[in-house]
């Protein structure tokens, strides 16, 4: 039996960078997995995700936030990105991010984002993501709103995980 | 994901797992039906994950259930939020394991929920049975992302396993995956 697990590509920054970007994703597999371990070159930088190129409102956020001593929930309408979650200056940002169901063309494409937290400030995030399209998916690129960069180091993994 | 093998492989007997990550069935479906079922799940597996989307008519939640037990042997606590407010939540003795907390599961035309659920240890007959559920759905202006807890208090090993739409039935398109990891 074949595994269902599998490493599509991976990617870590020798140079500093804005953007992280994952193109040419076969369509052949049910779910993708987007496992990332970063930091903030310098301040603290909102971190986010755009598909297949688009920067329309076309994405939709409900979340979940704990700075240690305090918990909210908030959302975003009609974004232009997905929201993942904040990684303040210095802290190394670890999470996942799972992508339902990608490359059916019937519905719109949910993503969880179960474990988004900040190492050196103790925070941590959850949340849902709706893109409001029925395409494939092809391409993910991991973004921040503050144009900042992602530091030398930083490392993102994709895995394709496929159904029977 | 890289299979290891910590034996020989010819020093193994019976079952021989070659990979650590193995789809075993997936239902989608065309048409709106109450509830998903996995039946006969082997036992050569340490872990088991369920990986899908949703869609409920009429609202409602999702309810697991094992073994068709429907006595009051589950218990569940869930943190939750909705866009203004969080919060959490527990119930005991309960018929079923809430999977998707009310508000979870989307009923908007082409929106769907997503979920991806761990059950733990499923075939260890010493303890009982332990899950863990990540759920959500946002609708562009609402919306919920849930973080749910289980527990099944039997020790018999995980054979059957049974999501329920406590609404009025999953839609057309809802698709569930189920997965076995191995143990190394």
């Amino acid at each position: 039996m074949a595994d269902a697990y599998t490493s599509l590509a991976s990617t870590t920054l020798s140079s500093t960078a804005g953007s992280i970007t994952f193109s040419s994703i076969p369509g052949t597999y049910t779910d993708l997995l987007l496992v990332f371990r970063g930091t903030c070159h310098s301040s603290s930088m909102d971190v986010c995700y755009q598909v297949n190129g688009d920067t329309g409102g076309n994405y939709g956020s409900t979340f979940i936030l704990n700075y240690g001593t305090s918990s909210s929930s908030g959302r975003e309408t009609s974004a232009t990105q997905g929201g993942i979650a904040t990684f303040n200056d210095g802290a190394v940002g670890i999470g996942q991010l799972h992508f339902m169901n990608y490359s059916n063309t019937t519905t719109y494409k949910t993503a969880l984002s179960p474990l988004f937290g900040d190492t050196s400030y103790k925070t941590w995030s959850g949340s849902v993501t709706t893109w409001r399209s029925t395409a494939a998916i092809t391409s993910i690129a991991l973004i921040n709103l503050q144009s900042r960069l992602f530091s030398v180091g930083s490392t993102m993994t994709l895995y394709g995980i496929k159904a029977a | 994901m890289t299979p290891i093998l910590g034996t020989i492989a010819s020093q193994i007997s019976g079952h021989l797992a070659t990979t650590s990550y193995q789809s075993i069935a997936t239902t989608t479906l065309s048409a709106t039906t109450a509830y998903i079922e996995f039946a006969s799940i082997p036992a050569t597996f340490r872990n088991l994950q369920i990986r899908g989307i949703a869609q409920g008519s009429g609202g409602g939640a999702v309810l697991a259930t094992f073994n068709s037990d429907t006595s009051s042997n589950y218990s569940n606590h869930s943190l939750y939020g909705d866009g203004g407010a969080i919060g959490a939540q527990g119930s005991a003795s309960t018929s079923n394991i809430n999977i998707c907390r009310n508000g979870g599961i989307s009923t908007t035309a082409n929106t769907f929920s997503g979920f991806v659920i761990d059950i733990l240890d499923y075939t260890n007959t010493n303890k009982y049975k332990t899950t863990r559920a990540l759920n959500g759905q946002d609708l562009n202006g609402s919306g919920k992302f849930n973080l749910e807890s289980g527990n099944w208090r039997n020790t018999a090993a995980i054979n059957t396993i049974r999501l329920t739409h406590n609404g009025s039935g999953f839609t057309q398109y809802t698709s569930f995956a189920l997965y076995g990891i191995v143990g190394a």
